[in-house]
């Protein structure tokens, strides 16, 4: 008991914030000197958060370091790659287009391919993450909302087949798709990977959550099993589908290994990743031009990500911790 | 007779809808678990061709367990995993302690470390390959410290007096830092506290600081091996040189993931009552004390589940590899030359490139037993006991 009455006592006696005695110093006009300990105190909260804006900047440094190195090598004079000289001599047009230029940009869409693979990029992207999403809504709004024969073999068979790991797929996949004559097609690239069972579970989750009250009240004025769907349901899961739709583009955008595997070198159809990988065998040593081509790839996806920056982080963590 | 019908029906529009996602799955992704397995007992006979498999039974299943270099790669992803997760998850909780404060700009910072995971891997790495190449910029700072540590300063006293007097004062102070540490170490444990004769515990002493002078200084020791790597990785690229390829590679991936664990422990740390750490407050406990006994128990099923995806990741890392070391550079183990990045999925990589189609699946099997082994243990050691 006594033990506790202290411990107020101390609590009591602890100096009050810091913010409030200087404000009472200011009050107290006649009163310029400061209790030593307190200057102490607010001194090391500067130090402390100038420690902490360090260490923040540092890490965003190190983070975006990549990106910020990128676009300044592939703004570089041919051939300057490894010289270390950012800064112009004078601050005029003369001196800065000594060191820069645009020009890499124009060589690499005009001289090589890659307007042609970033159209092709975003057609694969776009074109994978409609019917993905759309086939995943549908699902997910089917294991959400009705009962059916072997619902629940069909939902282990899903669970279970998302635990395996995706490079298992790799040999098998590209046979069966080899098989099916679809080697080096837009078909090839985009159908095998349309089934997103992450995508299913998500959608479910979130289909769960709406009342089946207003599919009844519409199955009451008569609504068609479509309508039920089109009406009601897609228009309140909207927010995860934009989600998913931004997760399945992500992910079709650089899924490099698959479209490696499934085209031709110097096909009409690669996309970027793999438009630079075969374009880094011969011009490997070209960095400027390397990073030029590498900037249509990341700086879209980067425009993307600060958007609609909530979609993609909530869509990408959250799923991974309600597993 | 009604219930059976609506049943019927409901049964039909459900899998209707059902339809296009699972026409896909079963053909793309259950199918081919299938059809891996009856890959795995065939060969690509002559021409290497897919309409030359031919039945060769437990075969291939035989030649993985003999295969030095499957064997290297389960190593080298293992050395891989072990690498990223300690330094995934230290980086990640470390940025998410460090925003978990009241700062100005917070939204920004979030938005800078999360976006490299949305970025393409290949392209990344590309550019990574390209910070690491030789005459690159991590080259050139490796340069610097191999230059310093090896300038010839009493050759050149004469015509650099400044450079040499200075390069020699400061190597001064590293080596003299470096003896005194050795010294302090070494005087907590001294040979009278276990050795009672005077005489032999003075021997032993000189001996056992002589080792690890010699373990340290030596032409063989640590800092003669750390110079023997620098200057390699001088002369090759960080990624050229065998001892640091792997570290180089798992470096970047750490900058470009340390985002998405971040959020994750930003969440678990920010759903941490503050009550609970008031109470600790009042109890005395330090800011160490609170994250120890506070924070690291509660943030615990995101280690978890971090260190699974570690693993699961390694087991799948290829684009990384392929982008940055293509399983290179090689190293010599055992009078066979083995890639020292060469990890499963890469070397996977390279069967289906010799289309080997068959030995490739019997290797996803394997690698699919491995997998669940693992998931399997790491949920005994760490699954939080809830």
């Amino acid at each position: 008991m006594s033990n506790k009455n202290e411990k107020i006592k101390n609590q009591e006696a602890a100096p009050p914030d810091a913010n409030l005695s200087s404000a009472v110093a200011v009050i107290e006009n006649n009163a310029p000197v400061m209790d030593p300990k307190l200057h102490a105190a607010r001194y090391n909260r500067i130090i402390t958060r100038a420690i902490l804006y360090f260490l923040l900047s540092v890490g965003a440094l190190v983070v975006l370091f990549p990106l910020i190195w990128m676009i300044l090598t592939a703004m570089k004079q041919p051939g300057t790659a490894f010289k270390f000289s950012f800064l112009p001599d004078s601050l005029s047009y003369e001196g800065f287009s000594k060191l820069y230029t645009l020009d890499n940009f124009k060589k690499v869409f005009a001289e090589f391919n890659f307007m042609k693979y970033f159209f092709n990029s975003i057609i694969v992207a776009s074109l994978a993450a409609v019917f993905a999403t759309t086939f995943a809504c549908m699902a997910g709004y089917v294991f959400a909302k009705k009962n059916f024969i072997y619902k629940d073999l069909l939902f282990y068979l899903l669970v279970a087949t998302m635990m395996i790991p995706g490079m298992m797929y790799l040999v098998p996949q590209f046979v069966i798709t080899v098989k099916l004559g679809w080697f080096d097609t837009y078909q090839g690239l985009i159908i095998p990977h349309l089934a997103n069972i992450f995508g299913v579970f998500m959608m479910r989750q979130f289909m769960r959550s709406i009342p089946d009250s207003l599919i009844e009240a519409a199955k009451l004025d008569g609504a068609s099993e479509w309508q039920i769907f089109t009406i009601i349901i897609v228009p309140m899961a909207m927010p995860i589908i934009v989600t998913l739709f931004l997760l399945t583009f992500l992910f079709h955008w650089s899924n490099f290994i698959w479209q490696l595997v499934i085209t031709k070198p110097g096909s009409a159809i690669l996309t970027i990743p793999v438009g630079l990988a075969y374009f880094s065998g011969p011009h490997g040593s070209e960095w400027e031009l390397m990073m030029a081509a590498s900037c249509f790839s990341i700086i879209p996806m980067a425009v993307l990500f600060l958007i609609a920056q909530n979609f993609f982080i909530e869509g990408m963590t959250k799923g991974a911790v309600k597993e | 007779m009604a219930k059976a019908s609506y049943r019927s029906q409901e049964n039909k529009v459900s899998y209707l809808f059902l339809a296009p996602f699972l026409i896909i799955f079963l053909v793309f992704l259950a199918y081919p678990i299938v059809y891996s397995f009856f890959l795995s007992f065939q060969e690509a006979g002559t021409g290497y061709s897919l309409n030359s498999l031919e039945w060769v039974g437990l075969k291939n299943y035989f030649y993985l367990f003999t295969d030095i270099e499957f064997l290297w790669a389960v190593l080298m992803t293992f050395y891989y995993a072990l690498l990223i997760m300690p330094l995934g998850i230290l980086s990640s909780l470390v940025l998410a302690i460090l925003l978990n404060n009241k700062i100005s700009f917070k939204n920004f910072f979030r938005s800078a470390y999360f976006l490299p995971n949305v970025l393409d891997m290949l392209v990344i790495g590309i550019i990574w390959t390209l910070i690491y190449s030789k005459d690159g910029i991590v080259d050139k700072c490796i340069k610097l410290v191999f230059d310093f540590f090896t300038y010839d300063f009493l050759g050149n006293i004469t015509n650099n007096f400044f450079v040499s007097i200075f390069t020699m004062f400061t190597q001064g102070v590293f080596y003299g830092l470096i003896l005194f540490f050795i010294y302090k170490i070494y005087s907590n444990f001294p040979m009278s506290k276990y050795v009672k004769n005077e005489k032999l515990s003075h021997i032993l002493d000189i001996l056992v600081y002589g080792v690890a002078f010699v373990l340290i200084f030596g032409g063989g020791g640590l800092l003669g091996g750390a110079s023997k790597i620098l200057g390699s990785a001088v002369n090759n690229g960080v990624l050229g040189t065998p001892a640091t390829c792997m570290p180089a590679v798992v470096f970047a991936l750490v900058v470009k993931g340390a985002g998405f664990g971040m959020i994750l422990f930003l969440a678990a740390i920010q759903n941490i009552s503050e009550s609970v750490y008031e109470a600790a407050d009042i109890d005395g406990c330090n800011e160490v004390q609170k994250f120890f006994y506070i924070t690291l128990p509660l943030v615990k099923p995101i280690i978890f589940f971090m260190a699974v995806t570690g693993i699961i990741g390694a087991l799948n890392a290829f684009t990384e590899i392929y982008a940055m070391t293509k399983g290179g550079p090689i190293v010599t183990v055992l009078g066979k030359s083995l890639g020292a990045t060469k990890l499963t999925g890469y070397y996977l990589f390279t069967k289906w490139e010799q289309s080997e189609f068959g030995y490739a699946a019997a290797m996803s099997y394997a690698l699919l037993v491995l997998t669940i082994v693992i998931s399997k243990v790491q949920e005994k050691i760490l699954s939080p006991e809830d």
